[in-house]
């Protein structure tokens, strides 16, 4: 079967830029000619609140469990229905923390935790259900905005990418190794090493070019490489069923019951309101937008920022922090805002800005996509769900599941997060981590139906919650291990065709074009540089102020 | 011992630790076997291993110092429940031994009821149809829908009482 969008498509390239339009309502196309997608992408919206919900796990956790059944179930509902599942679960999943946040003061997410400042005291204010809703808005106008700077951004970038050869990608994983390290934790040193682990662990396995199997200890599974899930499900999951135990105390949800609102537009998110917070939202996802767009820093650093800024510049600044609605809608939409742009770096350079986007390295591969500025080509067309489709056409398909994503995930946010959330606080948790820890074991198994997994998953658990415990961090650690191979590659090809040795990557001339491998190599060392000198004078003030 | 001093104690610990994962990667850098050529199979993972090293020797030269960070909530063992921990690992175990003992089945059961012993159940009756109930889901969804592997026991195979549920024969 024929693409449905073959046939019009010359008349749309002649408009040049404008042909975004032709590709995103192909993807609409695409996306709702094939059931199973739209369905998962209901599923999707739906999971990831309750798990953005639940205290401590995440979207990754979600994500790490279900991927082995995504990838066994792959060639049945299709590469489009797994891979929006996936995508759709990351900002559902971000918005799902709010809840927690709002209604329990534990954030779900990390990306949530800006969002207590002002949500929690709605809620002791008997407001909870505007808490509710003007998170849910902030947060899918948030997520609009991220993804038209994604659709936009990640075409155009693509097409000056596309031109790379083997040292300019290698020179751009250094520089996100590097990046990616120096950003994402408190401490510098600690993040690169997290990374610099993460790399290792990923060279383990099978030799890129000449095929030798490395550092396997003598384990017959560790030939093809460790395998993604178990480190996920360790590092995720595992990790935090520890954390659980240890705390094995409930949370206790605020009483929502309706004698507690006097005031009866207290539930209401009014659309005076929403006027009001128009300005902010829009600035708080420019500045989710931007840092999205950031290799390493997440959603996490989003929502501080824009609470920040906003607080700064608020006239009202003294009641922020008493429970405001501006003190909600600024930190979701920034952290909502991240989940498009993050995806930047991944579809232009093949580098996976957060976690969510290292797991879906993998399911690209599943389908026979390499991620990276390629991805938008037109040839080869790939057979999905029923369909012949172009890789361009099927990466606009899961753009436009994710802007269906979106309205899902706030239709159900805004009429049953209340209710979520009531069900997730009766919960018991004695009952809840044990099954989740049994998931957990289950997906390590099924991933390559080894026992070795369950056992790497429970070693990587134990490793997961010590990098926690010591501000390690998780997530570079994910990122490095993804890239590793790619890099390797990249390194190895580099100095076979070179007669330069290493200078061919500082050279800005490569096989007589020009080469932009040094310049990433000095954006790497501007940033790691540029942290550490912001730490260091960030450590002196704290040092004055502490003496004074 | 002040909060301080218990930081400085514990980054010592974690600047060892790099140190020997990086010694650990250098040692298998060299299994690896390697041509005539300068940059080949073992180039990245030796680059990658002594740059572990020398991260573990800048944690340490930091904790030496004395410049670390003041002590966060949350941060270092003080407040760890190492007997939970334990517990959570036994469990893991648990399961890896009974999978290969016993087989799917029973390691889903056997585990399951040890995790909700850890979390503080002691209700029996709700314990054992809880693990029986989700053995039987996850050897449906796993073995008869997922199609796995289903390795027979090595001490019992339980597999002639299960394949009911998978459909197997």
């Amino acid at each position: 079967m024929q693409s449905h969008c073959a046939g019009v498509e010359s008349f749309f390239e002649s408009l040049g830029f404008l042909s975004i339009f032709f590709d995103i309502s192909c993807g609409f196309v695409i996306l709702f000619n094939d059931p199973y997608a739209l369905m998962f992408v209901v599923l999707a919206a739906f999971v990831g609140i309750v798990f953005g919900a639940l205290p401590g796990l995440t979207a990754a956790a979600a994500i790490a469990m279900m991927l082995p059944i995504l990838i066994a179930y792959n060639d049945e509902i299709g590469g489009l229905a797994g891979l929006a599942f996936l995508y759709v679960i990351g900002k559902s999943g971000r918005y799902g923390g709010s809840i927690a946040a709002i209604l329990f003061n534990t954030p779900g997410t990390a990306a949530s935790a800006a969002t207590m400042q002002d949500g929690y005291p709605m809620t002791q204010k008997g407001q909870a259900g505007k808490a509710l809703k003007t998170a849910t808005v902030s947060s899918a106008y948030g997520d609009y905005f991220g993804e038209i700077v994604l659709i936009f951004g990640a075409v155009s970038i693509a097409a000056f990418t596309r031109q790379f050869g083997p040292p300019e990608n290698f020179a751009i994983y250094l520089m996100a190794f590097v990046v990616i390290g120096s950003v994402v934790s408190d401490s510098i040193i600690k993040g690169i090493i997290s990374t610099l682990f993460g790399a290792v662990v990923g060279l383990i396995g099978e030799d890129v070019i000449t095929g030798q199997f490395k550092m396997t200890m003598g384990i017959d599974e560790l030939e093809s490489g460790m395998a993604l899930v178990p480190l996920l499900i360790g590092v995720f999951v595992i990790s935090e069923v520890i954390i659980q135990a240890e705390k094995a105390a409930k949370v206790k949800m605020i009483d929502l019951a309706p004698n507690k609102v006097e005031d009866p537009t207290a539930q209401y998110f009014t659309w005076a309101e929403f006027k009001r917070c128009i300005p902010l939202m829009f600035r708080s996802s420019i500045y989710g937008s931007l840092i999205g767009m950031m290799p390493g820093l997440g959603s996490s650093v989003a929502c501080f920022v824009a609470y920040g800024e906003e607080k700064r510049k608020a006239k009202n600044k003294s009641e922020w922090g008493t429970g405001v609605v501006e003190g909600i809608a600024a930190p979701e939409s920034a952290n909502n805002a991240v989940s498009g742009p993050s995806m930047i770096p991944l579809l232009t350079l093949g580098i996976p800005g957060s976690t969510i986007a290292a797991v879906l390295i993998g399911m690209f591969l599943v389908n026979g996509l390499q991620p990276g500025p390629s991805i938008f080509a037109t040839e080869p067309p790939l057979f999905m769900g029923g369909q012949l489709i172009s890789p361009r056409e099927f990466i606009f398909g899961i753009f436009a599941a994710g802007l269906i994503g979106i309205a899902c995930y706030a239709i159900i946010g805004y009429f049953a997060a209340p209710f979520i959330g009531r069900m997730i606080a009766i919960l018991p948790t004695q009952y809840l981590y044990p099954f989740i820890f049994m998931t957990a074991l289950a997906a390590s198994y099924s991933s390559r139906a080894s026992i070795w997994d369950v056992g790497f998953a429970l070693l990587f658990g134990l490793i997961g919650y010590a990098m926690r415990r010591t501000n390690f961090s998780a997530a570079a650690f994910i990122i490095a291990f993804v890239l590793t191979s790619s890099m390797e590659e990249a390194f190895r090809q580099s100095m076979i065709i070179s007669d330069q040795g290493f200078l061919v990557f500082t050279s800005f001339e490569y096989q007589g074009k020009f080469s932009y491998a040094p310049i990433f190599l000095i954006i790497g060392a501007a940033v790691v540089l540029f942290r550490a000198w912001s730490t260091y004078r960030g450590r002196k003030a704290h040092g004055e102020s502490t003496r004074e | 011992m002040d909060h301080q001093q218990y930081k400085i104690k514990l980054e010592y610990g974690v600047a060892a630790v790099v140190f020997l994962v990086g010694v650990f990667f250098i040692i298998q850098a060299f299994t690896i076997e390697t041509s005539r050529e300068s940059i080949g199979p073992r180039t990245l993972p030796l680059i990658l291993a002594v740059s572990l090293v020398l991260g573990g020797l800048w944690l340490a030269l930091r904790a030496k110092l004395g410049k670390v960070s003041p002590l966060q909530e949350g941060y270092g063992f003080l407040d760890s429940d190492s007997k939970r921990i334990f517990l959570v690992v036994a469990c893991g175990v648990l399961f890896v031994t009974t999978f290969w003992a016993f087989g799917y089945f029973m390691a889903v059961i056997v585990t399951l009821i040890a995790m909700l012993y850890t979390f503080g159940v002691r209700n029996w009756f709700a314990m054992i149809i809880g693990a029986v109930v989700l053995a039987l889901i996850f050897q449906w969804v796993f073995m008869g829908v997922m199609l796995l592997n289903d390795p027979k026991g090595a001490i019992v195979d339980m597999r002639p009482y299960t394949n009911w549920i998978t459909g197997a024969k």
